[in-house]
């Protein structure tokens, strides 16, 4: 009795839910995800479990594993920095910056970065992270 | 006959593009978007670190090359740094916390001793050199 009408469901897959289900994929990355920012240098940010939302409109410093540092688009060393930072931050008050570098920038660049940063009188400073899986 | 067809075709060309065009946004959007949850720490500020290191305000978190830890010059092993620092704070609720990195100390162990911190509520957290 089914024979017949089973054969001939075979020759054409059924495809609105194929679609279906392609949108509802669609929809989810849509709305789940946050289009990733075309930057200079690729970093991976250190994993913490403690921290605050980014504010994405502050400047930011970034700082990546293999030593090179960017800001305002362009590609610096870290003595050109300061400088930069004191044009870009003059005339505003309470100026916040934020830095991003990679978890595996070592200590001493990180520290050679936030002393230009403080040189040129940034009165707010924060370090991006990423919050870690397990928290 | 004709009429027919004619409406079959129709029917039909309306929904291969319309997969397509799907396909190629759901592809476009899995790989430009991010799950990542970015989060900003904030760090003390000049003042506040030369105030941490001025005086014995402030507790020194020093971390080694090696990725031993000590506090205040005493060695202290990695699992039992939070119970240290809670510890360190009981006396000085209001103290911040330097820590201090030897040249090689990836930023991500660093972190982890600002994770510490913040856990058991230190007031400001910033890094210096020995």
């Amino acid at each position: 009795m089914n024979f017949p009408r089973r054969q001939r469901g075979e020759g054409h897959e059924p495809v609105i839910p194929l679609i279906n289900v392609i949108f509802l994929l669609l929809i989810f990355f849509l709305v789940t995800g946050t289009l990733r920012s075309a930057e200079l240098l690729e970093i991976a940010p250190p994993q913490a479990a403690s921290g605050v939302a980014v504010d994405a409109a502050l400047p930011s410093v970034l700082v990546s594993a293999d030593g090179r540092v960017a800001f305002d688009g362009d590609l610096l060393e870290v003595t050109e920095l300061g400088g930069r930072l004191a044009s870009i931050m003059q005339g505003q008050g309470d100026s916040h910056l934020v830095v991003k570098a990679d978890g595996q920038v070592r200590s001493e660049l990180l520290l050679r970065v936030l002393d230009q940063i403080e040189q040129a009188g940034v009165a707010e400073l924060s370090l991006v992270t990423e919050l870690s899986p397990g928290s | 006959m004709w009429p027919e067809r004619r409406s079959r075709r129709r029917r039909k060309i309306g929904l291969t593009p319309l997969i397509d065009v799907v396909f190629q946004l759901l592809i476009f959007f899995m790989l430009a978007s991010s799950f990542a949850q970015l989060r900003t720490i904030s760090l003390a500020s000049q003042e506040g670190r030369s105030a941490l290191r001025g005086d014995d305000s402030g507790i020194v978190v020093h971390v080694r090359g090696d990725g031993s830890m000590e506090i205040a010059g005493v060695a202290v092993p990695r699992a039992a740094l939070r119970a240290e620092l809670r510890a360190a704070l009981v006396d000085r609720p209001e103290t911040g916390v330097l820590i201090v990195s030897d040249a090689e100390v990836p930023l991500q162990d660093m972190i982890a001793v600002v994770d510490a911190a913040h856990a058991v509520g230190a007031a400001e957290i910033s890094f210096g050199r020995r």
